[in-house]
């Protein structure tokens, strides 16, 4: 943490929670691990926002959440994305890469 | 169908209820197991235990928080018509919210509790007292009607037999009218069962109970015919009835033994009948009004005199009439009727009359009372808003709508008001207890007053629209407008805005100033009250018993008998152990006027002047038992009788109105009916409890016992406390009398303790009043500097830190409250002053702008502002300036 942290643009959470859950099954902690890790430390998720955001995506049926056992043997709630969430998600990242292309194109021409 | 919805949408709703604990578990389970990792990835970097834990919780924010948006998430109602879901969700947010702030909550609640319940009992009082109508069918038709005089303009006076007789002929703007007796009830003797009984009389004119619009039980009610001495019937109460007759319907038409003479029953009232004017009556006798009646002079107004305006009929209209006939009668008979004419009031201004400028500085004071408990809820909310801006500006940013949160402000708004109304209701009903207890009985129709909901119902609305005003729109206001501003403000340790806090101390500033008006009302009050206590009446009260003992016409119809009676009597009762003095008068002391005759002399030029004075025939020591001394001549003696020069004694003032010179004793006066020569000069007394002082003039029964049957009321003056001496008296009037009855037996002091019963009444309420603002405003201006320290924890915990002694923060943080206190003080001995004058007529012996007064609420105010403001001051010394830094 010795650079300054950016935080989340609104409505980036959801997709980079269900591209984190893509990979494999996980509970809360290791998905706010796998965003700081994998961005190294520049984004960093709020716990005030990520679990309301995956309760929510959870009532639409995106991700489903079954109860079981960390690896330190504690009892925790494993997430998993769904067929739902798997087409969520190719329909989120294509709408983030027009918009990221948008935004790249308007910067380059300066 | 609609029922297997509502059972679906029921069933559903409780199985989520239920479901509830658990979810809530779940939550927590998963929230905790993340605070578990992260602790665990701090300490494995190399951070000890304790350290890591705090960077864990602090990096997670508020748990709670998490935790509600998370419930609502998961349990947002998914269709509209959820609204049941919807509601609990709210309600349970809204407790547990109000919970973690038990401070707001406790003080909120007791802030609506005084604020409603005081109110509300008060009025509760006023309104049935004074708001609603009469108990009766249109109860606007009701006049009195009185006997007007040109020269004293708001003189009320009561009829003469002909002069009502020659009225009610001459109009036709009532359905019906009808005089009452108006002197002390009139008592009859019964004999049920072989016990004599002492029943309440009330002689009155055909057509009484038909401007009541009151229709008998039984029987009829007393005919034209009727209005005659010698018609001897009666109309029972319905509590006589029960009591005599047990009830029995055939009693109309049988006899009852009254006073020795035999009536004819012609019917029963009904219980709910009740005559507001004359109180409570046991039975009803014809009140003789033909012209040779003896007392049917035109000179001899005695009567009391109501009616009924037809419908339609405006109060001018009938006053027109009547002035035609007044006029016709003037003209008629000059000698009696010289400017006297007949005038009609409203009956409700007649009833409610004296007692209308307390009730509406009563009101007053409650108005202002609802209005400091206002100001605090405003105040309260107010503060709580500002305080929760970040976490309203979170939950929107999380999602929650405007309309969510005005919902879940409402929410808490109300589930407070409804703590705050169920304890108010409580005290409302221990209130209205309480007042009726205390209540003198001189409180017009204090027995009508029933609980009042739509006021208790008013109150607590006001008291809570207030409240959401202030706490709701500022809170929404922020929460949208201020989004980002402050969710980014990291420096939680602002004071909440210049706005908010200007508004506050506003608040607070007028707070002070309308308590400051109540408690210089009721320190005025307090002060007359006292004065009032102290006033010397001129009389001596203590162990003095007073009792009637009324002599039955048909067995004392003689002067001789009734006199006879008195005199061994009152040699029977001298010989009494620890009895010092008896004597009897027709009139208390102390009891209001009574019979205002005239007193007539002759100046030292020789001209024939006159004055009204009270006049009183009394017997053998009544001066020295009640404790009026004689100041020149002599009192009067047994041979003071019928075949004696007419005598009287004339009081002080009297005397020197009369004979400026001191040369009263012997002179020929026109006094108490008749021409008397002057033998003695007593002090004067008071006719009221407030020193009302009248000229006076006195009478021997022994000569003047002749005019009527006066029904003397006894005043024994006894050694020490009377116990016993009522039975002692019950013993020697049997064996005299057996069938004569010891009838409403008083001492001196319950008497006057009843005239000063009004004021203490309103100074009870007043000093309540004075007692729950006092508390309103110390709480508001706790609660605003608490809030304020708790704000500004940071700064002042810097200010530590760079060497500010406690003391001078002490100073700071009072100063702040003491600053509000004294402008609201200014502002309130202004308000006092001005609104001081509404109290002139209550006052007694004070100025209604009293220096000690205005001297002393002020400075009582400002130091129970400066106590309210030193708890939180002491709390702030006690930051621990490295805590106050870190608390960021």
């Amino acid at each position: 943490m010795t650079k300054s942290q950016l935080d989340l643009l609104r409505g980036t959470l959801d997709m980079l929670v269900l591209k984190a859950l893509g990979q494999a099954p996980m509970h809360g902690y290791d998905i706010a691990r796998m965003i700081e890790v994998s961005t190294e430390d520049v984004l960093r998720v709020e716990e005030g926002s990520l679990y309301p955001a995956l309760h929510r995506m959870e009532r639409r049926g995106w991700i489903a959440a079954t109860w079981g056992r960390s690896e330190n043997n504690r009892r925790a709630k494993f997430y998993e994305l769904t067929d739902l969430g798997r087409e969520q998600l190719e329909l989120e990242s294509a709408e983030w890469k027009r918009y990221t292309d948008a935004v790249e194109q308007m910067m380059r021409k300066s | 169908m609609v029922r297997s919805v509502f059972v679906h949408r029921m069933l559903r709703w409780l199985r989520e209820r239920f479901m509830r604990r658990t979810i809530s578990k779940n939550i927590t389970d998963e929230l905790s197991f993340h605070l578990a990792q992260r602790i665990a990835e701090y300490e494995h970097a190399g951070l000890p235990p304790r350290e890591a834990r705090r960077k864990a919780l602090e990096r997670f924010g508020s748990m709670d928080v998490v935790i509600d948006t998370c419930h609502e998430v998961q349990h947002v109602p998914q269709r509209k018509d959820d609204l049941m879901a919807g509601i609990w969700q709210d309600l349970r947010v809204a407790v547990r919210t109000i919970r973690h702030a038990p401070g707001f909550a406790g003080v909120a609640i007791l802030t609506l509790a005084l604020g409603i319940g005081a109110n509300t009992a008060v009025f509760t009082v006023l309104n049935s007292v004074l708001l609603s109508p009469l108990p009766y069918h249109q109860p606007e038709q009701l006049v009195r009607l009185v006997t007007g005089w040109d020269q004293f303009p708001d003189s009320r006076g009561v009829l003469s037999g002909p002069d009502f007789v020659d009225h009610r002929a001459g109009v036709d703007a009532f359905q019906h009218l009808a005089v009452l007796y108006t002197y002390r009830e009139r008592g009859l003797d019964i004999n049920t069962g072989g016990v004599p009984q002492r029943i309440r009389a009330l002689p009155v004119s055909s057509g009484y109970f038909e401007v009541y619009r009151a229709v008998p039980l039984l029987g009829r009610t007393l005919t034209l015919d009727e209005e005659r001495e010698s018609a001897r019937v009666a109309v029972l109460s319905h509590h006589l009835w029960q009591e005599i007759a047990g009830g029995d319907r055939e009693v109309v038409g049988s006899g009852i033994t009254m006073d020795g003479v035999s009536y004819t029953v012609i019917g029963v009232m009904p219980p709910s009948f009740l005559d507001v004017v004359a109180g409570e009556i046991d039975v009803w006798i014809p009140q003789d009004l033909q012209p040779d009646y003896m007392f049917n002079g035109r000179h001899n107004t005695y009567l009391t005199g109501i009616g009924r305006l037809k419908a339609g009929v405006s109060l001018e209209q009938a006053q027109a009439q009547l002035d035609v006939i007044s006029a016709n009668l003037q003209e008629q008979y000059p000698e009696s009727n010289e400017r006297r004419s007949l005038k009609i009031y409203p009956m409700f201004e007649e009833v409610v009359g004296s007692s209308k400028t307390m009730l509406f500085v009563l009101m007053g004071a409650a108005g202002l009372v609802l209005l400091i408990a206002c100001v605090n809820v405003a105040n309260l909310f107010l503060a709580r808003s500002v305080a929760r801006q970040r976490e309203l500006a979170v939950r929107s940013a999380l999602g929650a709508g405007a309309m969510r949160l005005a919902r879940q402000l409402l929410t808490e708004g109300l589930v407070l008001a409804a703590a705050g109304g169920a304890v108010g209701l409580a005290v409302t009903f221990v209130g209205v207890r309480f007042l009726l207890a205390i209540s003198p009985q001189s409180l017009a129709r204090a027995s009508e007053v029933s609980f009042d909901v739509v006021l208790l119902g008013f109150t607590l609305v006001l008291t809570i629209v207030t409240g959401l005003m202030f706490g709701l729109v500022p809170a929404l206001w922020s929460a949208r407008l201020n989004l980002n501003d402050t969710l980014r403000d990291s420096t939680r340790g602002t004071t909440g805005g210049v706005r908010g806090r200007h508004m506050r101390g506003a608040l607070v500033s007028s707070q002070m100033a309308l308590a400051l008006v109540l408690l210089v009302g009721a320190g005025l009050l307090m002060k007359s009250f006292v004065t009032l206590l102290r006033t010397d009446l001129g009389i001596d009260a203590e162990n003095v018993t007073t009792f009637e003992v009324h002599l039955p016409d048909a067995r004392y119809g003689e002067p001789e008998q009734r006199i006879r009676f008195h005199l061994t009597f009152q040699d029977r009762l001298r010989a009494l152990p620890g009895v010092e003095a008896v004597g009897a008068t027709s009139w208390l002391p102390v009891s209001g006027r009574y019979h205002s005759w005239g007193f007539r002399w002759e100046n030292a030029a020789g001209e024939t002047e006159g004055i009204s004075a009270q006049n009183r025939v009394v017997e053998g020591d009544y001066f020295e038992a009640i404790g009026i001394s004689l100041l020149q001549g002599r009192t009067f003696t047994r041979s003071d009788d019928m075949d004696a020069p007419a005598v009287t004694i004339i009081s002080k003032s009297a005397a020197d109105r009369a004979f400026p010179d001191g040369d009263a004793i012997g002179r020929q006066v026109g006094a108490v009916g008749e021409v008397r020569t002057v033998v003695g000069v007593v002090s004067d007394v008071a006719v009221d409890h407030r020193g009302g002082f009248q000229p006076t003039t006195y009478a021997p029964h022994t000569e003047f016992g002749d005019d009527r049957n006066w029904a003397l009321i006894q005043v024994v003056r006894t050694r020490g406390e009377a116990s016993g001496l009522l039975n002692a008296v019950r013993n020697q009037l049997a064996a005299i009398d057996q069938d004569l009855v010891v009838y409403h037996p008083r001492t001196m002091d319950v008497i006057m303790g009843r005239q000063v019963a009004r004021d203490r009444f309103a100074l009870t309420l007043m000093g309540i009043f004075a007692a729950v603002a006092l508390t309103l405003a110390a709480i508001g201006i706790y609660g605003v500097l608490s809030y304020s320290v708790s704000q500004r924890t940071q700064e002042i915990g810097i200010r530590m830190a760079l060497g500010a002694r406690a003391v001078e923060v002490r100073r700071i943080v009072v100063g702040q409250g003491l600053t509000l206190a004294v402008l609201g003080i200014v502002v309130g001995v202004g308000g006092a002053f001005a609104l001081s004058r509404l109290l002139d007529s209550m006052v007694f012996g004070v100025s209604v702008r009293d220096p000690l007064i205005f001297t002393t609420v002020p400075i009582t105010l400002g130091a129970v502002a400066a106590l309210a403001g030193y708890l939180p001051a002491r709390r702030a010394t006690r930051v621990d300036p490295m805590e106050a830094l870190r608390s960021e």
